[in-house]
């Protein structure tokens, strides 16, 4: 088989099992509506007065961090029931095509939870999104690979150990704050309503930050696949 | 244990016994250096002299870090255990001389910046450093058998090692320029006494890193054989 179009049936083969059970989505997003409503009661921004220009990229960068390890931790999780992990390791294709199209779905997934979560926590902010939406979505996407590029290969490093539940958020949010910090800073400087050329930079870092673990994960895969 | 193993093993013993006395004899100097010789800093006094061992711990935790890198990455291209115990050995030095950075840099800043912590780039990038390779050691213990141990913890050694350099320039990007500059750390400007004294504290924390290291690589050589027999002999293991 062609990597390509290995990657992408496996890439499918998770969205047919997503549209039908709908697990990874509900579970995260239910709790990136929890993780904002915490996060009101836990700093009351209200009465403190501060506006989603001030906390958005906080808000934003907290609920997608820690949602999107609910959905990457699965993406391997359903692997492991009836071994289909052994399954995806004799696949006739190269390893890294395992990688690329888990990678691919991922991504999906996180994207698939923001979409409705951004306007969410903008509307509990009282905030108008429509101005700064494309620079916005450019961040949340960018940012988001790379932190789907490193979670996809985390979580198929955790799922082979005992607890891997307890795992996957131990290895990858300390591994991932380039993403977070640069995630954090551009979409500040997006939401304070700033040109693209004032957080370019940091995109383009965020996308090299994507593309060194990219090329990682393919190098990488095929000692995580095997048995 | 087999021949080659046993001719590892003889060969660590000789580089412990030449080691443990250059370590004894280079700490005695260096401690008397620090105390007696070096003269206190002007304007930071006597705290300032803590740098003599925070600076030569952070150079050997680094040290630790990249021998993980080189022993992960020979580990899965030669397959043979030696390296993957060289990385375990070298991840549990590391994160201990990185706690020790983490904990005399708060004592040093104390005095002389006015606050226990600051978010500055060095700082933490060292304490993300450490939590990495904590998660490392934690992955370890979490593995099913050796041999899968030592493969997921050498993919986990080469891409903590990766993100060092991009986890230093986030932070640095995050905080912008810190207004206050370490002098003392880079080692221009120091009197030449201070200069002498620095370099041999790291000289000293070298060496003392390789007999560690030596001995840490016996202490995995020994487990693995312990291994060995109690799944020969699993009563032995009762």
């Amino acid at each position: 088989m062609v990597p390509r179009s290995a990657a992408l049936t496996i890439c499918a083969k998770d969205l047919r099992q997503e549209l039908r059970t709908r697990e990874s989505f509900t579970s995260a997003f239910f709790f990136a509506l929890l993780v904002q409503v915490v996060f009101s009661f836990a700093f009351d921004f209200q009465s403190l007065g501060l506006g989603f220009e001030e906390v958005g990229a906080g808000v934003v960068w907290i609920t997608l961090t820690f949602s999107s390890i609910l959905s990457l931790q699965n993406s391997f999780l359903i692997e492991r029931e009836k071994n289909c992990l052994a399954a995806l390791a004799l696949c006739p294709c190269d390893p890294s095509a395992v990688f690329l199209g888990k990678l691919l779905a991922n991504f999906l997934f996180v994207l698939a939870v923001q979409a409705p979560i951004l306007p969410i926590s903008a509307l509990f902010f009282g905030y108008d999104l429509s101005g700064v939406l494309p620079g916005l979505c450019l961040v949340v996407t960018v940012n988001a690979a790379g932190f789907s590029a490193l979670g996809t290969l985390f979580s198929a490093v955790s799922v082979r150990t005992r607890r891997s539940e307890l795992l996957l958020p131990l290895l990858l949010l300390p591994a991932a704050t380039p993403v977070v910090i640069w995630g954090v800073k551009a979409t500040r400087l997006c939401l304070a309503g700033r040109a693209l050329g004032a957080y370019g930079t940091l995109v383009a870092l965020s996308a090299c930050f994507g593309a060194v673990f990219i090329v990682a994960g393919i190098l990488l895969f095929d000692y995580v696949l095997e048995e | 244990m087999g021949a080659k193993a046993n001719r590892l093993d003889e060969a660590l013993q000789v580089a412990e016994t030449a080691l443990l006395p250059l370590v004894a004899v280079l700490m005695t100097a260096s401690l008397f250096c620090v105390f007696r010789v070096v003269p206190d800093e002007v304007t930071m006094g006597a705290v300032q002299r803590i740098f003599y061992f925070h600076v030569p711990s952070a150079w050997v935790a680094f040290l630790g870090f990249f021998v993980v890198f080189a022993a992960s990455i020979l580990y899965l291209a030669t397959r043979r255990l030696l390296w993957d115990t060289v990385a375990h050995a070298a991840a549990e030095l590391g994160v201990l001389f990185c706690a020790i950075v983490l904990v005399t840099g708060p004592i040093w800043a104390r005095p002389v910046w006015g606050t226990w912590w600051t978010w500055e780039a060095r700082l933490t990038t060292t304490l993300v450093l450490e939590l990495v390779f904590v998660a490392y050691l934690v992955l370890r213990t979490q593995a099913e058998s050796r041999l899968q141990a030592a493969r997921l913890a050498a993919v986990m050694g080469i891409v903590g090692f990766l993100d060092v350099p991009l986890i230093y320039f986030s932070v640095k990007i995050w905080r912008g320029h810190h207004p206050i500059v370490f002098k003392s750390s880079g080692g221009e400007g120091l009197e030449p006494v201070m200069l002498k004294t620095f370099m041999l504290c790291m000289l000293t924390f070298t060496v003392l890193f390789l007999l560690l290291l030596a001995l840490r690589i016996r202490v995995g050589l020994l487990d693995e054989s312990l291994a060995e027999l109690r799944e020969r002999e699993p009563s032995a293991g009762a």
